[in-house]
């Protein structure tokens, strides 16, 4: 009679710990500061789980974007600013932040870098903006 | 045994890159493509133009609206036209709009487009 085989599974800690820092990295380690900006942005403006999770996506996706063009620095600048010093209009229910510095200095680095100059960004349709902070 | 073992993990892993990087927008690869051919730019504007597409459809799906951001794309896909260097589509209105329509539904205060 034929002997059945069983498949052992062992526990490997540097598999666990690989695939530990593999998730980490992908949901949680690269976004830190744009979920706290969109926390900010929550007790701003409101919102449900949706609108945070989009807004963090948006921030994201701009930050890939800044990298396609060598501009990680001056997009990570930019996102410590808006982060450091957005604060709520409570009026207008919106954010202010006073980087109108950082945003021109990354907007030049990738203007830069693209052939396209300033219609680097190339869609039909307006991409979401989810009200991130308005700068000077 | 063990090289099945090894092949699921690498599967799973393959599987999980997919749905949480960038690495498998293929519509959004073949607008850009089109784009491109189309206006010009160089590789950083390619992949920029990606991470522009891909980017929309994460955001989009965050509200649950892939479905309507899928049907958007192809018709963009299919239907871009190249006139005289400039890339334009004339006939994804009503794809587009079904997007926003599913975002505004979905959102708590509405979305600037």
């Amino acid at each position: 009679m034929k002997k059945r085989k069983h498949m052992r599974i062992t526990f490997k800690p540097w598999l666990a710990g690989t695939a530990l820092a593999l998730f980490v990295s992908i949901f949680a380690g690269c976004s830190g500061t744009e979920k706290a900006l969109c926390d900010k942005q929550r007790q701003c403006m409101g919102g449900n789980d949706s609108d945070f999770e989009a807004c963090v996506q948006n921030y994201i996706y701009d930050g890939k974007v800044a990298s396609d063009y060598k501009c990680s620095d001056a997009w990570s600048n930019y996102l410590t600013c808006l982060s450091s010093s957005a604060t709520c209009n409570t009026t207008l229910r919106v954010l202010e932040a006073n980087c109108g510095a950082q945003a021109t200095a990354l907007e030049s680095c990738k203007q830069a870098s693209s052939t396209k100059g300033s219609k680097h960004f190339i869609t039909t349709q307006s991409v979401v903006q989810t009200d991130a902070p308005k700068t000077e | 045994m063990k090289w099945n073992k090894t092949f699921a993990l690498a599967l799973s892993a393959l599987a999980l890159l997919c749905t949480t990087a960038t690495g498998c927008g293929g519509r959004e690869k073949s607008i850009c493509d089109k784009i491109i051919t189309c206006e010009g730019g160089n590789d950083a504007d390619r992949s920029a133009c990606v991470d522009r597409w891909v980017g929309q459809t994460a955001t989009i799906g965050a509200y649950k609206c892939g479905e309507a951001q899928a049907r958007y794309l192809e018709c963009v896909d299919t239907s871009v036209m190249c006139n005289s260097g400039k890339f334009s589509t004339n006939n994804c209105g009503s794809q587009w709009s079904a997007v926003v329509t599913c975002v505004n539904a979905a959102s708590a205060y509405g979305v600037k487009w």
